[in-house]
């Protein structure tokens, strides 16, 4: 089923249908928020509300636009607001989140240095390049779709997915 | 064939590692990394990149995503039960609430402006001065005038036939029955 197959059901009255929309959104949402605060019990948190916020809003959503991208867009505003209300102290999380292939020690303690060199650099970047790049790899939207959500415009979306590669190639160039 | 430098070269290498050329455009960039050594380099450090940023956070698990599921339903029933139970929380609310302002609205439009207007015709308690005046005129032939105000509603008071209330003022076995009466231990036979 696609996303206005369970909208158009969610509005005939089937509640049901809800739980379709999320159970395909549920992981990518909750992963990017993850990305963004650093904290599960809280990205589920603001996860679960940003759906609750769907499920309230859904009766007035226009069809004609993208669910996707306004649940994306929910979900960004609400994982800002968090990170605004935040004490500033939970910037950098364990290395162990960052899944690596089984090699020797040595190889696996260069590679856990360089992963974190190149999370450091990631978080490091602009907010709208560092998100392009995420949402861009992470929950694979297109062009078009992460500039309805960062707003913008496709084109401006796709500079700053180069901008972002171009920094973080030049910063990491020499640490590998 | 068209010949490109290293900045476009870079451009077109990102957008065919991220989106992929087309063929044209692959062309002209296989040509340009032929030639150009430190752009074979970069497209290979921006691949090896772009392969270590998609090494993402590690999943959660299933446990996660089964409370999930089960402590968002649980939410999603509150708030069904709490937006069922209350008018001021229900859809039907904050969607009618505004033909309900509007109506009120209205209402009180043609109020101010009936007001308006009745006041511009100096309007005045209405007062039916035919039948005042001819139950005054019962009333005055019953037991005489009460108070000189009784003047104003005995206009027309003449025309069915009924005294005024000026000849019966003026009559003296009234005024003498009024005075009598109010004098205190008075007796009467």
């Amino acid at each position: 089923m696609t996303d206005a197959d369970f909208l158009r059901e969610f509005r005939k009255g089937n509640k049901e249908a809800f739980s379709g929309l999320v159970e395909k959104y549920s992981k990518p949402i909750t992963m990017m928020i993850l990305r963004m605060v650093k904290d599960l019990e809280e990205a589920r948190d603001i996860s679960q509300t940003v759906f609750l916020k769907a499920y309230e809003g859904l009766p007035t959503f226009m069809m004609n636009s993208s669910f996707k991208t306004w649940l994306y867009r929910i979900a960004m505003n609400a994982a800002n607001d968090y990170i605004r209300k935040r004490k500033p102290n939970i910037m950098v999380d364990s290395m162990d989140d960052f899944a690596g292939p089984a090699t020797s020690p040595g190889e696996q303690l260069d590679r856990s240095r360089y992963l974190e060199q190149l999370k450091r650099a990631i978080e490091e970047l602009p907010e709208k390049q560092r998100l392009t790049l995420q949402m861009r790899i992470y929950d694979e939207l297109n062009y078009k779709e992460i500039a309805k959500v960062l707003g913008g415009t496709a084109g401006s979306a796709r500079g700053n997915f180069f901008q972002a590669t171009r920094t973080l190639r030049l910063k990491l160039g020499n640490v590998k | 064939m068209k010949k490109i430098d290293c900045g476009k070269a870079e451009e077109l290498m990102v957008t065919d590692l991220d989106e992929g050329l087309g063929h044209g455009k692959r062309l002209i960039l296989e040509q340009h990394l032929s030639d150009c050594a430190s752009c074979r380099e970069m497209r290979n450090e921006t691949r090896s990149l772009l392969s270590d940023i998609t090494t993402d956070i590690q999943d959660p698990g299933d446990a996660f995503w089964q409370y999930y599921r089960v402590s968002l339903d649980a939410r999603l029933r509150d708030k069904d039960i709490s937006s069922s139970s209350l008018f001021w929380g229900t859809r039907a609310w904050r969607i009618g609430w505004k033909p309900v302002g509007v109506f009120v609205t209205a209402i009180l439009i043609f109020v101010v402006i009936s007001v308006g207007i009745f006041d511009t015709w100096n309007f005045r308690p209405y007062i039916d001065s035919t039948l005042s005046a001819q139950l005054i005129g019962e009333l005055n032939q019953l037991y005489g005038p009460v108070t000189d105000e009784q003047a104003y509603f005995t206009v027309g008071a003449e025309e069915l036939g009924y005294p005024q209330t000026s000849q019966l003022i003026a009559d003296d076995s009234l005024v003498e029955w009024f005075e009598v009466e109010d004098e205190p231990n008075q007796l009467f036979l």
